[in-house]
Parts: C-alpha cells; structure tokens; sequence
C-alpha cells in the first residue's frame, strides 16, 4: 500500500512537472528549430532550384490541430501500455495468491 | 469514489479523512497523468524526409527496396502470432512504445530539437524483420494525420526507421552480449546505435538524392549528418535509457512468451 502511494505521489509529481516545463519550452525552444525543417532548409542551400513534387494529403489546421493528433497519438500508445501493465499486474497478482 | 457516493458511514472521522484525502488524491493523478498526455507533444516536428523532399525517381527506388523486408517481415511475424497467440499484444505493446516515443519532440544542447524512435525494443524481442510492419503503422499515420514524413517519401523513411534501424539494433544487441556484456548495457547500446544509425541513413539517403557535379555525395552526406547527427547524439541516450526500462517490464511480464518467441533472450 505504502509503496503504491509513493509510485503514486510520483506519478503526479512527474505529471505536474511536464505539464509545467512545456509551458515553459516555448521561451526555451524559441530558437530550437526541427532538424526535419533544417534539413528543408538545407535542401534549398544545396539545390536552390528543386521543388516538391507533391504536398501532404491533409494537415492539421489551426494552432492546436497538430498538438491534439501528437496528443492522441501518444494517448493511443500510452493506454495499450497501460492496459498491458495493468493485465499482467492482475495476473501476477492471481499466482502470487 | 464509489465509497464517498454510496455514503457509508465511517467508523471514525479520522479513517474517514483519510480514504476521502485518497479519493481526491486519485483524482488529482489520473487529471495530471491526462493532462500531461494531452500536453507532452506539444510541438510535433516529424523525423523524417518531409513530403516531395525526395525526387521522385529516389521515392521510387527506396519503396522498392523496402517492399521485400515488409513482405518478409509480415510473413514472419503471422508466424510468431501463429506460434505463440499471446504475442499479439506484446506486438501492440511494442507499436505503442514506437507511437509514444516517435511523439515526443525532446531539445537537443545542439540547438535544434528531434524526435526518439523506439524501433530497437521491437527488434531485439521480435526480431529486425517484423519491425518492418511496426515502422510502417506508425509513419503512415504520421504521414496521413500529422502532415509529417510523406506518402512520396514512406519507401525511404521506413527503411531507415524499420530496416536500417532496426537490423542495427539486432545486431549490436548480439554482438554486447557475445561480448558477455550485461543484458540492460547491451539493450542501452542498441537503442543508442540504432538511433544514430537511423539519422545516419536518411543523411545518406538525402546526400544520394541531391548530389550534383558541384555537390558530391561526401559533401552532401557531411552536410546533412551535421544537422541531424549532431541533435541526435544526446537524444539516443534519452532512447537507450527508456529502452532498458521498457525492456525490463516486458521481460518481467512477458517471460513465458518470450521464451518461446526469443530463447536467446533468457
């Protein structure tokens, strides 16, 4: 019991905690550029003449439209993580007992 | 919160403080943990050669040579499930860490920012060739909602991710422990290696693409690996670490797949 509440207190600690540092990241990172959006940039040093051919099917439209898919994307990948844990947790518990 | 709901009396007020303090407790975790999932990626850059960044006679030729490792790797991993059902959703754990890890958007000391991979784990519990399927799941929907990697450029960056990376990750993997290393040290070198080495190929992939009689495949190859190669470094450490942890869980949960799936393991 002792040792699920301490994992707990840490849990939220940690959760709190990147919860704070991303509103903090954008004065951090201002400068920090993607290393995809370098590359691009690089393409146009190298060959300043090249064009993409072909443009994305779709994108996220307003300013939070790409966070909310990032966002689910690690939703989906955290609760098959989680129910994962939580079912061995459950099964192990079962042959211990 | 089903206690608090049904209005049980407690038998003290200090008993019951304490179980309302945990209920609120609880609460306040599970918000923090959705918030923190909602905003961990709060900037999403991809990883990969963005859309039409790659001419199409190049996007051409390296879906080419990705193809057989997809086939190849979709036949062996039916077979794994086939062997041993369990292994469905260690696969899906496996994809879920790929998904969670390829989120994060983490600074770099060199001034620029990237993204993890998480292609090592899959390889080393399930073997290089059934990542191909792993890689391929999860820059398709990068590519198909985020906007980030592309259609055109899916051949070149699933073979760095799932083939380049992956078959690295296996092989440094066996090499440590040839070297009687510790399983956690040579899991860390994996996913470390197979991390640079995944930047390292689209660096080569980009240098092929445009190299000219002005600009040769050296020039080129050094001028890409300065951008991404660089970033990457410390990030791979990041990767190697949370490896080892996601390394240490399944093998603890999963042992009995494991040995059936991947002797060499145990």
């Amino acid at each position: 019991m002792m040792k699920r509440k301490s994992i707990s207190i840490l849990v939220v600690i940690v959760a709190i905690l990147v919860v704070g540092i991303q509103f903090f990241l954008p004065m951090l990172m201002e400068n920090f550029k993607g290393t995809d959006d370098q590359a691009v940039g690089l393409i146009a040093t190298i060959n300043p003449d090249y064009t993409p051919w072909m443009d994305h099917f779709w994108e996220p439209s307003g300013e939070w439209g790409e966070t909310v898919i990032f966002a689910f994307q690690t939703a989906l990948g955290l609760g098959v993580i989680v129910f994962y844990i939580l079912k061995n947790n459950t099964k192990l518990k079962s042959k211990e007992c | 919160m089903y206690k608090m709901l049904s209005g049980k009396k407690r038998s003290s007020n200090v008993r019951g403080v304490h179980v309302n303090f945990f209920i609120f407790y609880e609460m306040i975790k599970n918000i923090s943990v959705f918030l923190c999932m909602l905003f961990i990626p709060i900037y999403g850059f991809g990883m990969h050669i963005a859309e039409g960044f790659l001419p199409k006679e190049w996007a051409g030729i390296w879906t080419i040579i990705f193809i057989p490792f997809l086939i190849i790797g979709y036949q062996k991993l039916k077979k794994q499930i086939e062997r041993v059902p369990k292994t469905k959703l260690l696969f899906a754990v496996v994809c879920a860490f790929v998904f969670v890890l390829s989120s994060f958007k983490i600074p770099s000391v060199a001034g620029s920012s990237s993204h993890l991979t998480g292609i090592a784990l899959g390889a080393i519990l399930f073997g290089a060739s059934s990542m191909s399927v792993a890689g391929l799941i999860v820059l398709l929907f990068q590519a198909l909602l985020l906007a980030h990697g592309g259609i055109s450029t899916l051949g070149a960056n699933a073979f760095s991710m799932a083939v380049v990376g992956a078959f690295s990750a296996v092989w440094v993997y066996k090499f440590s422990r040839f070297l009687r290393l510790p399983q956690g040290l040579a899991v860390f070198i994996a996913a470390f290696v197979s991390d640079v080495l995944i930047y390292v190929s689209t660096s080569g992939q980009l240098a092929l693409a445009f190299q000219s009689s002005s600009q040769s495949f050296l020039e080129n190859m050094t001028k890409f690996l300065s951008v991404f190669a660089v970033t990457q470094l410390p990030l791979a450490i990041v990767e190697g670490i949370f490896t080892v942890v996601a390394f240490r869980m399944i093998a603890k949960y999963s042992k009995q797949e494991l040995k059936v799936l991947n002797p060499s393991l145990y």
